[in-house]
C-alpha cells in the first residue's frame, strides 16, 4: 500500500484571465514514478512546477485550491518555500550544468545549506554521483568543467546536484527529451533505481518512456486532468476516449 | 491524425476477413462434399488449404511490422496481439476442413453413405451448420468490434459438444451391431470430433473479439 506524498485538491491556476488548470485532484505516492502526459500548452509543465512553487517566480499567477505535501500545504503563508524547493527538487528538459568543474557543481548545494567541511563535501559528492549513475565515467575528471560532458552525463549530471541536497521527491520535465537512445536508456533506468527512495513526478512527451517508467500516469488536455490510473491501464486499456485517442496518435 | 497507421490497421483487419471467409467457404465446402457426396468439393478444399496457410504467414508479418514501427498502444495494440492468435486459430479451423474434405473423399463412392442416411443424418448436419453459422458470425463480431455478437456463438459450444457426444454413442452403437462398417463408422466420428474442436477454436476468436473490444479476459468455462 503505497502513501500519498503529493496531493492536490481542486487546484485551480490562472495566468492572469487565462485558466492553464482546471480543478486539478491527483494523489501520487511515495516511492513511485508518476508520469504526466498530454500535448504542448495542456498545462502539464505548469502543474509541475506548482509542486516546488516554481511559478510563485511569476507575477500574474493566481491559485486556489490545496496542494498537500506530507499532508501539509505547501501554499500556506507560513510555508518555508526554500526549504520546500530542497526537499522537492527539479531536472529540466535541457540540461544546465553550472559553468564550473563536475565537482562544484554537486557541492553547489550542499555549500548553499551551510556545509564546508572538504570530508563531508567529498562524501556528498561520490554518494551523489554515484547515484546519478555516473561515478564511473567522471570519478577521475571531477575538477574538470561539466560543459565538458557529454549531454547524457550533463544530465545524469544535473540530477546528482539535485541528489546532493537529499530531496524527498525529484520533479522532472521532460528529462530525456534532448538526449540520445542510449543516454535515454540510462536515466530510464537510472530513474527506475532512484525511485527505491524517491518520489519521482515526470513530465513526458515520450509515450513509451511514460509506458516503461511509471507507476501511475495522469493525462492532461486543455488544463484539465482527464484521467488518471496505473500505467499499464492507462496504456492498455484506457478509460477515456480522448485518452486512447492521444496516446495512440490519433489526436486532433 | 496518424492516416497511415490507421490504413495499416484497417488493413491488418481485412486480411483477417478475407482469411476468414476463405475458411467458411471450406467447412461449407467439405460438408456439401460428405453430405451431397461431391467429391470436387472436397478436392477444392484440399487444394485450398495451402492458400489459408498462406495468409497466416503474410498478416504475422504485417503485425510484426506493426508493433516494430508504430509502437501500438491501447486498442490497437489489443487488435494486433489478438489478431495475432485468432489467425493461429483460422489456420487450425483451415486444417480441420481439409481433414473433413479427405475423410469425405474416402467415404464417397461406396454404399456406406446411403446405408447410414447420411445426406439426411440430422446430427451431423446440425453440426456443420452451426459451425459454419458459428465462423460467419464470429467473423461479423471481428468486422464491427462487437462483444456482444461474440458472447452469442460462444453459446453455440455447449450445443456442438452435446451433438457430439450424441453422434459419438449413436455411431458406437451402430458399430457394435455391424462391425464390418467400423472403419467407415470410426471416420464419421471423427468428423463430428473435428467439428468439435473446429468450434472451440472458434470459442478462442471470440475471446479475442471481447479483449480487442473491451480489454475483458473471458475464458470459456470447459
Amino acid at each position: 500500500m503505497n502513501d500519498t506524498k503529493i496531493s492536490t485538491q481542486n487546484l485551480n491556476l490562472f495566468y492572469g484571465d487565462v485558466q492553464a488548470l482546471q480543478d486539478i485532484s491527483f494523489d501520487m505516492n511515495e516511492h513511485s514514478v508518476t508520469a504526466l502526459i498530454g500535448p504542448s500548452g495542456c498545462g502539464k509543465s505548469t502543474f509541475l512546477r506548482v509542486i516546488n512553487r516554481m511559478n510563485d517566480l511569476i507575477d500574474s499567477v493566481k491559485i486556489t485550491g490545496t496542494v498537500l505535501y506530507n499532508g501539509n500545504n505547501i501554499y500556506e503563508g507560513s510555508f518555508d518555500v526554500i526549504a520546500l524547493r530542497k526537499s522537492i527538487g527539479m531536472v529540466f528538459q535541457k540540461p544546465n550544468p553550472f559553468p564550473m568543474s563536475i565537482y562544484d557543481n554537486v557541492a553547489y548545494g550542499p555549500r548553499i545549506h551551510g556545509i564546508r567541511k572538504k570530508d563531508e563535501l567529498d562524501s556528498i559528492v561520490e554518494k551523489s554521483i554515484r547515484q546519478a549513475a555516473l561515478w564511473d565515467e567522471v570519478s577521475d575528471r571531477l575538477n574538470t568543467p561539466a560543459l565538458g560532458l557529454s549531454g547524457g552525463q550533463q544530465q545524469r549530471l544535473c540530477i546528482a546536484r539535485v541528489l546532493a541536497v537529499e530531496p524527498d521527491v525529484i520533479l522532472m520535465d521532460e528529462p530525456t527529451s534532448a538526449l540520445d537512445p542510449i543516454s535515454t536508456a540510462k536515466i530510464e533506468d537510472l530513474i527506475n533505481e532512484l525511485k527505491q527512495m524517491y518520489t519521482i513526478i515526470i513530465v513526458t512527451h515520450n509515450m513509451q518512456q511514460a509506458g516503461r517508467i511509471s507507476d501511475v500516469t495522469g493525462f492532461f488536455l486543455n488544463g484539465v486532468l482527464v484521467e488518471t490510473g496505473p500505467t499499464k491501464d492507462i496504456f492498455f486499456n484506457p478509460k477515456e476516449k480522448r485518452t486512447e485517442d492521444y496516446i495512440s496518435g490519433r489526436f486532433g | 491524425m496518424r492516416q497511415s497507421y490507421t490504413e495499416k490497421l484497417d488493413d491488418l483487419k481485412i486480411e483477417v476477413l478475407r482469411m476468414g471467409a476463405l475458411v467458411e467457404d471450406a467447412i461449407t465446402k467439405a460438408s456439401y462434399s460428405l453430405l451431397r457426396q461431391e467429391v470436387s468439393l472436397a478436392e477444392e478444399v484440399l487444394r485450398n488449404e495451402e492458400h489459408i496457410n498462406k495468409y497466416e504467414t503474410i498478416i504475422e508479418d504485417k503485425c510484426v511490422i506493426l508493433v516494430a514501427t508504430e509502437q501500438p498502444v491501447a486498442h490497437d495494440l489489443r487488435l494486433i496481439i489478438s489478431t495475432l492468435k485468432s489467425i493461429r486459430d483460422l489456420e487450425r479451423i483451415g486444417d480441420y476442413a481439409a481433414h473433413l474434405a479427405s475423410i469425405a473423399r474416402n467415404l464417397i463412392g461406396g454404399n456406406f453413405l446411403e446405408k447410414f442416411s447420411l445426406p439426411l443424418h440430422n446430427n451431423i448436419k446440425k453440426m456443420f451448420e452451426m459451425c459454419v453459422e458459428m465462423i460467419k458470425k464470429t467473423m461479423q463480431a471481428f468486422r464491427e468490434e462487437d462483444a456482444g455478437i461474440a458472447r452469442e456463438v460462444m453459446e453455440f459450444d455447449e450445443q456442438v459438444d452435446s451433438l457430439y457426444l450424441d453422434v459419438f454413442k449413436e455411431f458406437l452403437g451402430d458399430m457394435k451391431q455391424d462391425p464390418s462398417y467400423a472403419h467407415q463408422l470410426n471416420s464419421l466420428i471423427f468428423v463430428s470430433k473435428y467439428l468439435e474442436r473446429l468450434a472451440d477454436h472458434v470459442i478462442n476468436i471470440c475471446e479475442e473479439i471481447i479483449y480487442i473490444q473491451t480489454g475483458e479476459r473471458v475464458e470459456k468455462q470447459n
